[in-house]
């Protein structure tokens, strides 16, 4: 009773084992070529970012305001190497005597 | 195929593990991948079918429930979390595609007597009197009761090993299996052929 009487075509499992596998196949290198896609985007994503941050980077001050000037940059530079009370002296001064001094006009 | 007390024990050639097995599996390495998927399909690709061909009554359906489950399975590795045996997790996949082909032949009305006549002039198929008339009894129960009788009855598999398959419960298990057997017994002693 127990016996199969279940029956298949001729190399039926042969047939369909190499289409499954044929299948199985294509469809990684499909799901890798969509996962190499996707690395190539975020890198080049990442990349641009990267690009971005470096351009700007000089332009971004610890006051979070932005260094758009050309006044606001000599700033930033001179006074690191500047003493504490050269600082105090160039504050006193007005722009025109600035200007006598390092022959630079502000903005 | 081995069977051990009535459990499904399938040992897959060449791989120590299930575990292995699936890495091989998942490998990006295409010779890897291929090879164990050949050792896959050369185990467990006969069982699938046949245990489909119970449930599903004709070679065609079987045949394409098989492919869709093989496929499936591949697609899926990446979820079996190791928590049933991976025989066990295929032979899920694979009653679940069963179902589904059940469900969508659900509004074809097909009686006891359309599948005797089927069966007899299936070329695929070659049993006696006997096997016509339980085979085609087996089709008429409803989907859960058909793959719950096709598991226990034909596969041999303990409770265990197939509510790991069906998630259900044993209790509704045995309840399903009892139902069954009491619809098959008059069909099989009728006098249809």
């Amino acid at each position: 009773m127990r016996e199969n009487p279940n029956k298949v075509p001729p190399n039926f499992f042969e047939n369909q084992k190499a289409d499954i596998l044929s299948v199985v196949s294509k469809s990684h290198k499909k799901s890798s070529s969509i996962i190499h896609m996707r690395i190539v985007r975020i890198t080049s994503i990442a990349a641009s970012l990267a690009i971005f941050a470096l351009v700007l980077s000089p332009w971004i001050t610890e006051s979070e305001t932005p260094c758009i000037s050309y006044s606001c940059l000599l700033e930033s530079i001179e006074f690191d190497d500047l003493s504490e009370s050269d600082e105090l002296l160039i504050e006193e001064w007005g722009d025109e005597e600035f200007e006598e001094e390092f022959g630079i006009s502000i903005f | 195929m081995m069977k051990k007390n009535g459990v499904t024990n399938f040992t897959f050639s060449g791989y120590a593990s299930d575990k292995i097995l699936v890495n091989a599996l998942v490998s990006s390495n295409n010779t890897i991948r291929n090879d164990a998927f050949n050792s896959l399909l050369e185990t467990i690709h006969q069982p699938i079918y046949f245990h489909l061909r119970r449930i599903l009554g004709n070679h065609e359906d079987a045949a394409d429930a098989t492919q869709n489950t093989f496929i499936k399975v591949h697609t899926s590795l990446n979820t079996f979390r190791f928590e049933s045996k991976l025989s066990s997790w295929i032979f899920s996949i694979a009653t679940r595609q069963g179902i589904d082909l059940i469900r969508k032949r659900r509004n074809e009305e097909v009686t006891f007597e359309d599948h005797i006549t089927h069966l007899e002039s299936d070329v695929y198929f070659d049993g006696d009197n006997a096997a016509v008339l339980l085979h085609a009894a087996v089709l008429t129960l409803p989907e859960k009761q058909r793959t719950v009788f096709v598991l226990k009855y034909f596969e041999n598999l303990d409770y265990k090993s197939i509510s790991e398959c069906t998630g259900t419960s044993i209790g509704a298990l045995k309840a399903s299996f009892h139902i069954a057997k009491e619809k098959i017994k008059p069909l099989l002693n009728s006098n249809v052929i």
